[in-house]
């Protein structure tokens, strides 16, 4: 999970510098009012017989996907849990679906967050929660049943024609599965159940702790007893791919409804008919941003209406869910990184100093590091409510020494406020490389020649390459320091970083005049 | 079944028409950038005006009439004249489907809103099908499988050179196999692969391992490929639950007020030829203000048992820090068991109790 990080710092800098008259900041924007930029929703409906609402690859965002300000981010299940108190408000009878990939990550941490996102789903009613590849691949299955035998057996949603933990048949009996769920909603009876695609078994190939069937033959098992149920409407969720889940449709016509994940991360704006069959495909996008509501009438005119529902700042930010995200966050400090399995590896070029051993004699490049929202990005975390300074996904641009994209520590890097106070922010040696053989010779608390000394010295300096950016028409590839601004700034959380317009607000010179 | 606009625009008013609102683009490579241009028509008799209020992608720009636009730029198109809407995107997103575009409003009482969307389908020269290599867990004893196949779209022929193992302790037991891939077997669209096949044979060490596999290939736009190794070697009896490091063999409880208590459930899993016949006592817990049960063992199959371990801190336990060596140390669990190799199994358990 991110959370507002750089990007969202560089505007309450903005917001600063716009108080002193400085109208120029690089990440100026206008405030965005979500309605406007993402439309109305539910327009004209009138109250439907009942809803399906559709979800899937949360892929570990609990909290909207990005940094780059709350109010310009998608997504988040505390938005989610507002969406679904206002329909249930209404009187509409929903039946609530989820096509799995809570998670998208390996190690301790997507353990913990797969457990408290599923947690979180059925805290929310869902009723149904297809198994995904990635949670399955968490390289230990026994959290993942641990989580799945957690929860109380008569709320448990979880749902698989073709996959079961340990073994098909066991999965069922230990209660961590089902093949497949009747739900009654409105009146009406729903026959819900759920594939794994190919693409995720061919990852599971060799397992032998998972039970894997084809989608085909989990459904030819299955179609038949749930044909049984006598359903008014039967829903397929495939955690595949587009294209595999049209022809699971076509080889099962009785799912009126397909949904199917593995599409583009922005759902379209409307189903897709399928075509040689009744059945509608819909796809609910990625990273939690959209959940898709359908709304069943008896008016044979209209009798499905659909809507795509981007979890923008329009909704409110539920109670429960900050609750559960409280809980997360407190996991995780009682963990500690250790325990996360967080063992901090050797840098290849050397050991971190901290930023106020650089202070010591690059004073005028300090200053100007002091004034940016690079100085105060672990102070940003610890204000945060709940704070975040143990969640290693927001540590990892937000302290120094770290390696940004897979959320680990390097030996000498921040372990914690108390443990390394001097690790603090996200430091000079974020973007120079570590500096503490430097910092050793220059203070002369180790012999080097004059060729080692410059030699250190060089390792440390950057050069930006004439035009150096990251925008079209600017040079990319030969460079190195935007390449590293972008491991945090990336488009997640930084979507506006232009590096020549940012530049200039952070601009600094070292010792020897260089921009080092 | 009705979608999210629908138009049938009066005469008398501006009138928005626009022959597509999606443009397929099919497939592009990844890195590369692709431009579209829609054009918005006024059918009407009125000036249509426009503004742009939204990209669902920073990775998507816009120009409207040829200048580069950001939201809340605004345009007006006389009657029976055409604005142009240019849609530029950059595929520097991870390979698969792509659907991304902007949001325009309108004066046209009938189309308020026109979002103009490209869509298809984003490729990578290279493929590595699973992207990783996961053993999931492997029990002492017995061997873990995992294969991957490294899958070619732009050029005929995959040969792994070379490939190296990183990590020493993952390495020595770690067998790599590279297999070819008949045409027949080929992902769709590929045009070469070479599988994969690793086999993790464990030599002693209990807990999670991770490593990487570097190859050597002949393809020139993916010459160096590296893949993370991953999986957990399991003993014939393991620990899972919520707050369980396996590494130090510690339960870790989040902070409890003494009126309240806490409560956690661990998993006891038994595996191999013993599992059936093992028990599970408590042979003791220190200090006194943890309590420990063993629940009823699940049989899953002969050689896999689980058991419940529920560890409380009664309500009403007095205030405590147990936190580790210099936080007054930790509680202990021990269970004892009839396994003939491990007649006992201690679990260290971290824990506060506030007032």
């Amino acid at each position: 999970m991110r959370i507002p990080t750089l990007a969202a710092i560089a505007l309450a800098a903005l917001g600063l510098l716009a108080i002193g008259g400085n109208a120029a900041d690089p990440a100026a924007k206008p405030k965005i009012d979500p309605i406007k930029a993402n439309g109305e929703i539910f327009v004209g409906w009138p109250k439907p017989e009942f809803a399906l609402v559709i979800s899937g690859e949360l892929d570990g965002y609990l909290e909207p996907c990005g940094c780059a300000g709350l109010e310009n981010q998608m997504g988040g299940l505390k938005r989610r849990e507002t969406l679904l108190k206002d329909l249930k408000a209404k009187g509409w009878p929903m039946v609530n679906l989820d096509m799995g990939g809570l998670v998208k990550r390996l190690g301790v941490q997507s353990e913990i967050k797969y457990r408290y996102a599923l947690e979180s789903l059925v805290d929310l009613g869902y009723q149904a929660i297809a198994l995904g590849g990635r949670e399955l691949g968490l390289g230990n299955i026994d959290a993942v049943s641990g989580a799945l035998m957690n929860i109380d057996p008569a709320k448990n949603p979880v749902v698989s024609a073709n996959v079961g933990i340990y073994g098909l048949e066991e999965s069922v009996e230990m209660g961590m599965t089902d093949r497949f769920r009747i739900i009654e909603a409105g009146g009406k009876r729903i026959g819900v159940t759920s594939v794994l695609g190919a693409k995720d078994q061919a990852a599971l190939a060799g397992r032998g702790d998972i039970a894997v069937i084809s989608a085909a033959a989990g459904l030819a098992q299955v179609a038949p007893l749930l044909a049984a149920e006598k359903c008014d409407l039967q829903v397929l969720m495939v955690h595949g791919d587009p294209a595999e889940a049209t022809a699971l449709a076509l080889q099962f016509p009785q799912f009126q409804i397909v949904a199917t994940t593995g599409g583009a991360e922005e759902p379209p704006k409307t189903p897709k008919a399928i075509p040689g069959s009744k059945s509608l495909l819909v796809e609910a996008g990625h990273k939690g941003m959209y959940v898709i509501v359908l709304g069943f009438y008896a008016d044979p005119k209209t009798p499905i209406r659909y809507q795509r529902v981007p979890l923008d700042a329009r909704f409110v930010e539920g109670t429960a869910m900050k609750e559960k995200l409280v809980a997360y966050q407190s996991e995780l400090e009682t963990m500690t990184l250790a325990g996360l399995g967080l063992k901090p590896v050797a840098h290849p070029d050397g050991e971190f100093a901290g930023s106020s051993a650089c202070a010591d004699c690059h004073t005028a490049a300090s200053e100007v590091f002091k004034k940016s929202p690079h100085a105060h990005a672990t102070d940003t975390l610890v204000k945060l409510d709940p704070p975040r300074h143990f969640d290693p996904e927001c540590l990892a641009c937000h302290v120094t020494g770290w390696r940004p994209e897979e959320y680990f520590p390097y030996k000498s890097g921040y372990l914690g406020l108390t443990e390394t106070p001097e690790m603090l922010q996200n430091g000079c040696e974020n973007c120079h490389g570590p500096a503490a053989d430097h910092v050793r010779v220059e203070n002369g608390e180790v012999d080097a020649t004059d060729q080692e000394k410059e030699a250190l010295r060089a390792a440390l300096r950057m050069n930006i390459v004439a035009n150096e950016g990251n925008k079209d028409g600017q040079v990319f590839e030969e460079g190195q320091v935007v390449k590293n601004c972008m491991r945090c700034h990336d488009l997640d959380n930084s979507p506006d970083f232009d590096f020549q317009k940012y530049w200039p607000a952070i601009k600094h010179v070292g010792k020897l005049g260089a921009e080092d | 079944m009705t979608g999210e606009a629908e138009a049938q625009p009066p005469a008398t008013a501006a009138q928005a028409s626009i022959d597509e609102t999606t443009f397929n683009f099919d497939k592009m490579e990844s890195g590369t950038t692709q431009q579209h241009t829609f054009e918005i028509k006024n059918g009407g008799k009125s000036p249509l005006d426009l503004e742009f209020v939204s990209h669902t992608c920073k990775c998507t720009t816009v120009e409207l009439n040829g200048k580069s636009v950001e939201p809340g730029a605004s345009a007006t198109v006389p009657p029976s004249e055409a604005a142009k809407v240019l849609l530029e995107w950059a595929a520097k997103v991870p390979a698969g489907p792509f659907r991304h575009g902007a949001t325009f409003t309108t004066n046209d009482p009938e189309r308020s809103r026109l979002e103009l969307t490209v869509e298809g389908d984003i490729v990578e020269s290279t493929t590595l099908q699973p992207s990783l290599l996961n053993f999931g867990n492997v029990n002492v004893g017995a061997e873990g499988k995992a294969e991957m196949l490294v899958v070619s779209f732009f050029e005929p022929e995959v040969t792994i050179e070379s490939f190296e193992v990183t990590d020493a302790k993952v390495a020595e037991q770690t067998e790599v196999t590279i297999e070819p891939v008949e045409k027949s077997a080929l992902p769709d669209k590929a045009l070469a692969a070479a599988k994969v096949v690793a086999t993790f044979k464990p030599k002693g060490t209990i807990g999670p391992f991770a490593g990487s596999l570097k190859m050597k290939t002949n393809l020139k736009r993916a010459s160096s490929l590296e893949v993370p190794v991953y999986g957990a070697v399991k003993g014939d009896i393991s620990i899972a639950g919520p707050g369980w490091v396996d590494a130090t063999g510690t339960l870790r409880i989040s902070p409890a007020k003494s009126a309240d208590g806490s409560s956690s459930r661990l998993n006891v899993s038994l595996r191999g030829e013993h599992a059936k016949s093992t028990e599970l006592k408590v042979a003791s817990v220190t200090p006194n203000e943890l309590k420990a049960s063993l629940g009823e063992p699940k049989v899953i199959r002969d050689n896999f048992v689980q058991i419940p371990l529920t560890v409380d801190i009664p309500p009403g336990s007095r205030p405590i820090v147990m936190m580790g060596e210099d936080q007054g140390g930790e509680g202990e669990i021990v269970l004892s068991t009839t396994h003939p190799q491990t007649p006992e199994v201690r679990l260290k358990v971290a824990f506060v109790v506030k007032p």
